[in-house]
């Protein structure tokens, strides 16, 4: 049975990999696309933070007084400011930020400290240059509006601040919340929303990886059966000299081998992708450790989970394998799993963002009578702590794994998937 | 002489259409013995079943003394099989496919690439083994199939419509490797056609069915003296005539 079975695997995967469609859909977009697009993301992304970094922008200070002196001094003291020019004229500054690096340029009309002194809004007139309509393109524009808002809400502070002392602590910011979760009898002081996100990140996260890993399974299991009948290979496939069940699990064995390597390869190359957009953009590491609070997945449900995982994957591409069975050709056998896989995920999809315990009790059945949710609400039930649910539903996906399995074993074994047909023909004009 | 084939009251119904009715003949070892008849006649179906692909109703089928039904291994190790419309892995050459198949029956890598050479040399497709079996032309498909199922020496090769729908020169060709390589290595022959040509030139004995039914048996001699007439087109609608 090895032999067979070796065999099978090694004319399986070349095929796959032969596919055109196969290697550019699943291999070559996203090993070179991906990354293609997220490196262009990140250069144009760099260029603009570059820019910003050195940021120079002027100011023509027609009202000259003690307060428009301050609102230069603010803008000096930012440290994302390298340089404020400051203007003699119009013509001189539209001049300059047409050709210089100056971003843009912000007016003090005269009158501008007199009107604040007298209760009444300040007017700044801020003039840039429109270069080009890239994304990135506008970000000096919103940075000096920026300027402009902070010094606004500094003149805020001063001006509340001579009639109630401590205006800022009292009236901006009256109320200090301070967030406690508790966790299995434990007070620990982290927001439980930021915990969830974590978790999130930290642990179901991962579970992207395998969802792309059973779609890429499902439509390469239907494609690998179908193909053998439209090409007229099966026949003969099945007239050699090795079980059937060889061919079956020869055939799963390389599509989940071939899932693997292009769900690897999209993940890398998404996660390239999505980082992309984020480069040299500050962000606010918030760096818990889940395993100090006793909320990292444990090696036990590590172990769980991907039993709970291996036998989804096997019953989604057993099933693929059987429902394709009866496809005359692939694009019927694509027809069908594709017609299949929304309303596969659709409950897989709601536990990515519900809370399984807080669901009722019929809905908790239902979805754990759905085998495609079992990694989910198993993770979930194991945060939990308990164990004994997750292991009655990895009982439950092995008889139905292995009903599904035996009955795509029977199909292959009898004449059936030679006979079975459904064909998804396009109709001629005319027809 | 020993019995290839062995088939008594094979029965097989698809709905309710009836595609062998007590089908019975017996192929001694090393004859090549062709089925005639008529499209809808069942002899792709008595291959299918004599291959384990499909399962009689009722009825018996014995290869060399191995029931196709319970000891369908058994029957796959010793036989080979070419259906009608077969085709070859597109995205694997002639020669990957070609070493594809003979792993099955090959115990190490000398034997392999003996048993490949071989195939390449009945295929006569030198440097085309090369490319990718999608863009062979059906000819050159076909050769390489009939190579594939002549490579490994079966004891009984299975071939249905062995030169269907190849030009004149690929059938002469194909025929020519099919009665040499049986002759040259005792391989037992049974083969289905439409064509009173290839099957007088090929067969030692022909069996002309009709509707499931076994009409007519005898070497092709026989029957064109049965019959009084020139040649085996002429007798087989003889035959479906009285029948």
């Amino acid at each position: 049975m090895l032999k067979g079975l070796r065999i099978i695997i090694l004319k399986e995967l070349k095929e796959l990999i032969r596919d055109p469609k196969i290697l550019l859909g699943m291999i070559i977009f996203p090993v070179l696309m991906l990354p293609l697009m997220g490196g262009a993301v990140r250069i144009s992304t760099q260029t603009a933070m570059e820019s910003l970094k050195t940021l120079s922008i002027g100011v023509l200070d027609r009202d000259s007084t003690s307060l428009s002196q301050t609102f230069i001094s603010f803008l000096n003291s930012f440290p994302s400011v390298a340089k404020v020019t400051v203007f003699q004229s119009i013509e001189e500054a539209k001049e300059q930020l047409e050709n210089s690096s100056v971003i843009g340029v912000i007016e003090i009309p005269k009158g501008f400290s007199n009107n604040i002194t007298n209760n009444e809004k300040g007017r700044l007139e801020i003039y840039t240059v429109f270069k080009s309509g890239g994304i990135y393109s506008s970000l000096g524009t919103s940075t000096l509006i920026n300027l402009v808002n902070s010094f606004g809400d500094y003149l805020i502070i001063q001006k509340a601040s001579e009639k109630l002392p401590g205006f800022e602590r009292i009236v901006l910011s009256p109320i200090y919340v301070s967030e406690k979760t508790i966790i299995r009898g434990e007070e620990i002081p982290i927001s439980s929303s930021v915990l969830s996100t974590t978790i999130w990140q930290q642990s179901f996260g991962l579970l992207f990886g395998p969802v792309m890993l059973v779609i890429f399974a499902m439509q390469l299991g239907a494609a690998s059966t179908a193909s053998e009948k439209e090409d007229k290979t099966l026949e003969t496939l099945l007239t050699m000299p090795m079980d059937r069940i060889t061919i079956l699990v020869g055939k799963l064995s390389s599509v989940i081998l071939a899932s693997a390597i292009s769900t690897a390869a999209f993940i890398t190359s998404w996660n390239y992708y999505m980082t992309s957009f984020f480069e040299g953009f500050p962000q606010d590491q918030l760096n818990i450790s889940l395993e100090s609070l006793g909320l990292a997945p444990t090696l036990p449900m590590y172990v769980i989970t991907g039993v709970s995982l291996f036998l989804t994957i096997l019953f989604a591409l057993s099933f693929s394998v059987l429902i394709s069975s009866f496809a005359e050709d692939v694009r019927s056998a694509e027809t069908l799993i594709g017609s299949m896989v929304p309303i596969l995920f659709i409950p897989m999809f709601f536990l990515m963002f519900a809370d399984v315990n807080t669901l009722s009790i019929f809905s908790r059945i239902a979805l754990w009578l759905f085998p495609l949710t079992h990694p989910f609400l198993t993770l979930q039930t194991l945060f939990n702590g308990d164990y004994l649910t997750p292991l009655l539903g990895i009982c439950y996906l092995a008889i139905l794994t292995i009903g599904v399995l035996y009955l795509a074993a029977r199909f292959f074994s009898t004449g059936r998937i030679l006979t079975a047909k459904i064909r998804f023909k396009k109709r001629k004009a005319g027809e | 002489m020993n019995l290839a084939v062995e088939v008594k009251n094979l029965v097989k119904s698809f709905g309710n259409i009836k595609a062998l009715n007590n089908l019975s003949f017996q192929v001694t070892e090393g004859e090549i013995y062709g089925l005639i008849g008529p499209n809808g006649a069942g002899k792709t179906t008595t291959l299918r079943i004599l291959s384990t692909l499909i399962l009689p109703d009722s009825g018996s089928a014995r290869i060399f003394n191995y029931n196709v039904v319970s000891e369908a291994a058994e029957v796959r190790k010793i036989i080979s099989y070419l259906p009608e419309e077969a085709g070859a892995y597109k995205n694997l050459s002639g020669l990957e496919y070609l070493r594809f198949m003979a792993q099955f029956y090959v115990e190490n890598k000398e034997d392999l690439e003996k048993r490949v050479k071989e195939a390449a040399e009945i295929s006569e497709l030198g440097e085309r083994l090369k490319d990718r079996t999608k863009g062979y032309s059906k000819g050159m498909r076909r050769r390489l199939l009939v190579a594939r199922s002549l490579m490994h020496k079966p004891r009984l090769a299975i071939l249905d419509e062995p030169t269907s729908g190849l030009d004149v020169f690929h059938s002469q060709h194909v025929r020519r490797i099919i009665k040499k390589y049986a002759k040259e290595h005792g391989i037992t022959v049974l083969l289905s056609s439409h064509n009173m040509l290839e099957v007088e030139y090929l067969c030692d004995r022909i069996a002309l069915i009709n509707k499931g039914i076994l009409v007519e048996e005898g070497t092709p001699l026989e029957l064109k003296e049965r019959y009084s007439v020139s040649n085996l087109e002429e007798a087989f609608m003889k035959v479906v005539a009285h029948a």
